[in-house]
């Protein structure tokens, strides 16, 4: 019997539960994790053949404690950074920040400024693709009056935007109550005036609807769920939007290039609903 | 007449004005009000033409009392007139603003009777939806030439931004093109909205004797002044580039009264003028008056008026490399001097103006990327205000190979002929070759595509002929 070869190569990474807090807590580990530093990443991601995983509990407390931390070291525009980074659900954007984190908190905000390194510069692609992201989303949002006086919104962002854009739609219709629903996460922001916004997993607009078959694509809404203004005012806009193109300049290219089809099937003036 | 049919009419009527942005402007919201100002402006759609759509932009009325040749509402010209009546227009600005359809709105209204009367009526709509509707959101007004000082303040006093049109870029031609209005009703507005976003247009007069300048009427309380108007000369070399003139410039976005200023908007091809002149006056515009943006409007050829050449179709690649030439004064520190000449009145149709400096200029390249400051980095084709930056911030940590120049995002097609890393020239990407930028291939390869997508429509117009 011979003895288990013990590779000194071998690869130790640690698996976040794929929360912001439990990320952090990953990323604590790896901090006080000796040389080599360990990798960080997601449960979900499939086992390397020669890695050894060790899993890390989330702990809200301690991700908040490595935050301030973090934040008083390097400042908040770098960790906005991270953060954006970490939501843009880019592959490796996670694990690269982490070792982003790691030279923060050794450098401070000066190690963003690296950008000859690969892994510098990858995390502040994600960070400039989370960025544009939300920046789309805060235009493309469209709300929908419902029949209580509330208004929704169903979003299919590519990054994971919703707590970059809340503080936005808060700000603006602070007297509505608004939910926006980000279909491919099931989750979404709730608002109520006079309160601060909420995060909501699992969400749905109506529960007895989602659940059955055949109810139309993700964002239908019941028609009979909607305000009775709603169905009027949606065509005034698809009128003035075909009535503002000038016709001796039509370039659809050119407008699929500013907004991608796949979008547009959430757009009132590119026909939905 | 219905809603709807209405605002086909007015939307139609108004889409050719080109000012989209909704940009400048941090008004927050009020408490139990509506809508807030987001500085940086944001985009809601893109229409079928490419542009996009970010204000609800319609007339009051087109039904207008002036007769422009250039302008679809003018008053020789037969097309269905409708009206707003003012609450309508608010509730379809709140109905759609609420929805995300839109950022704000931007009202503008054919002349309706006089310009002051046509001024009223606007502010009346302005007003409601800021102190009825408690509506924060971004409000531009187009202000009609001519019209009192008193009025263009009150304007101000609502809006986020507010817009006279030079229209035409030389007095001849807008005498000809636009016989009602006259360039002092056209400056004299605008000198007003520079004063109401807090801008002394005085201070920006060049010392020199300008060829075309022009008492405007006095306004209460002060001294008739002299205002540079379509100067023919491009300001002195040695005068500051727009870019730097508007680094001093204290600008607040947080200001209650105007604080995304004002722009302006000229059309293009319906006039003799040359780029030169059209550059040189818009720089001009930046510099004296403040002017956030120029706007350049092809000409669009809208029935028969011999007042204006019967082009087969709008000249957008005159159009598209005059707005490249622009970018070129706000962000990459460039005067119109450099870009055109009297010697040179045009625009080089195959490349961007750029490109076309760079290769008039080839005494000052190669850049070495680890060294050239963000200026000299700035005037290189292929590297832009975000690379340029983000150079200037890697070299700090390492020194910079061509590679890594294309990992920070600069088009080395482009820029492979201009600098240098470390000393060595980089090579072309896709092949092993080292351009060197007198080579014959150099301008070839700098072409771009734009003449090919654009020019089709557009045709040359013989000025001379009778």
């Amino acid at each position: 019997m011979t003895e288990p070869r013990v590779d000194i190569d071998e690869p130790v990474t640690l698996a976040h539960d794929g929360s912001w807090p439990g990320y952090l807590c990953a990323c604590a580990e790896a901090l006080n994790a000796p040389e080599p530093v360990p990798r960080v990443v997601g449960y979900d991601a499939p086992l390397g053949l020669f890695e050894s995983r060790m899993a890390v509990a989330r702990d809200d407390g301690r991700a908040a404690a490595l935050w301030d931390r973090l934040t008083a070291k390097a400042g908040v525009p770098a960790m906005r950074i991270v953060l954006e980074a970490f939501l843009s659900e880019r592959p490796d954007a996670r694990t690269n920040a982490a070792v982003v984190i790691r030279r923060l908190r050794r450098d401070g905000a000066e190690a963003l400024r690296d950008l000859a390194d690969p892994v510098v510069l990858s995390v502040d692609k994600a960070a400039n693709r989370s960025r544009r992201e939300a920046e789309r989303t805060t235009g493309i949002a469209r709300l929908s009056e419902l029949a209580d006086g509330s208004w929704y919104a169903p979003l299919e962002p590519e990054c994971d935007v919703l707590p970059l854009v809340a503080d936005h739609f808060a700000a603006r219709f602070a007297a509505m109550r608004f939910a926006l629903h980000d279909l491919r996460r099931g989750r979404a922001v709730l608002h109520e005036p006079g309160r601060p916004w909420l995060l909501a997993d699992g969400f749905a607009l109506n529960r007895a609807v989602s659940d059955g078959e055949g109810d139309g694509a993700p964002g239908y809404i019941d028609p009979l769920m909607l305000s009775s203004d709603e169905s009027r005012i949606r065509d005034l806009w698809r009128r003035y939007f075909s009535a503002t193109a000038i016709e001796g300049r039509l370039n659809p290219g050119l407008q699929s290039a500013h907004i991608p089809k796949k979008y547009w099937r959430l757009l009132t003036e590119m026909g939905r609903g | 007449m219905d809603a709807s049919t209405k605002l086909s009419i007015l939307a139609d009527a108004a889409k050719y004005d080109a000012s989209c942005s909704s940009s400048g402007s941090a008004r927050g919201n009020a408490p139990g009000g509506l809508g807030n100002g987001a500085v940086g402006g944001i985009c809601h759609s893109w229409a079928a033409d490419g542009r996009c759509v970010s204000l609800l932009k319609v007339l009051l009325s087109n039904a207008c009392a002036y007769d422009c040749a250039y302008c679809v509402n003018r008053r020789s010209n037969d097309v269905p007139r409708a009206g707003f009546e003012p609450e309508e227009l608010v509730r379809l600005v709140i109905d759609f603003y609420k929805r995300n359809y839109i950022e704000g709105v931007f009202i503008s209204s054919a002349v309706l009777g006089c310009p002051d009367h046509t001024m009223e009526r606007m502010i009346g709509v302005a007003k409601t939806l800021r102190v009825r509707e408690r509506w924060n959101g971004y409000l531009h007004l187009k202000a009609i030439p001519g019209s009192s000082v008193e009025l263009v303040d009150e304007a101000a006093r609502w809006a986020d931004r507010v817009s006279v049109n030079v229209e035409l870029p030389s007095r001849a031609s807008l005498a000809r093109v636009a016989p009602d209005k006259t360039p002092a009703a056209i400056f004299g507005v605008m000198r007003a909205l520079a004063r109401a976003s807090g801008f002394e247009p005085r201070k920006a007069l060049p010392a020199a004797e300008a060829p075309d300048k022009l008492a405007l009427p006095a306004p209460a309380g002060s001294a008739a002044e002299p205002v540079p108007l379509y100067a023919a000369r491009p300001a002195p070399s040695g005068e500051r580039s727009v870019m730097a003139a508007r680094k001093g410039r204290a600008r607040d976005p947080g200001s209650a009264v105007l604080p995304a200023g004002q722009t302006t908007q000229l059309v293009v091809g319906a006039s003799p003028e040359s780029d030169a002149t059209i550059l040189t006056l818009a720089e001009n515009l930046y510099l004296a008056y403040d002017v956030r943006r120029v706007y350049y409007s092809a000409f669009m050829p809208a029935g028969r008026d011999p007042r204006v050449p019967a082009l087969p179709g709008p000249p957008l690649l005159r159009e598209h490399r005059l707005y490249q030439a622009d970018w070129l004064f706000r962000f990459y520190g460039f005067r119109a001097d450099e870009i055109l000449g009297p010697d040179r009145p045009y625009l080089d149709a195959d490349l961007d103006p750029k490109c076309a400096w760079a290769l008039r200029n080839l005494d000052r390249f190669p850049v070495e990327v680890n060294r050239a400051d963000y200026l000299e980095l700035l005037r290189v084709p292929g590297i832009g205000p975000r690379s340029a930056s983000r150079i200037v911030k890697a070299r700090s940590k390492a020194r910079l190979t061509a590679d890594s120049l294309k990992a920070l995002g600069v088009v080395m097609k482009r820029a492979a002929f201009f600098v240098t890393c470390s000393g060595s020239a980089p090579t072309l990407p896709g092949s092993t070759r080292r351009p060197a930028p007198d080579a014959a291939y150099a301008r070839a390869a700098l072409t771009d595509g734009a003449a090919l997508a654009l020019a089709p429509l557009q045709m040359e117009f013989d000025w001379g002929a009778p």
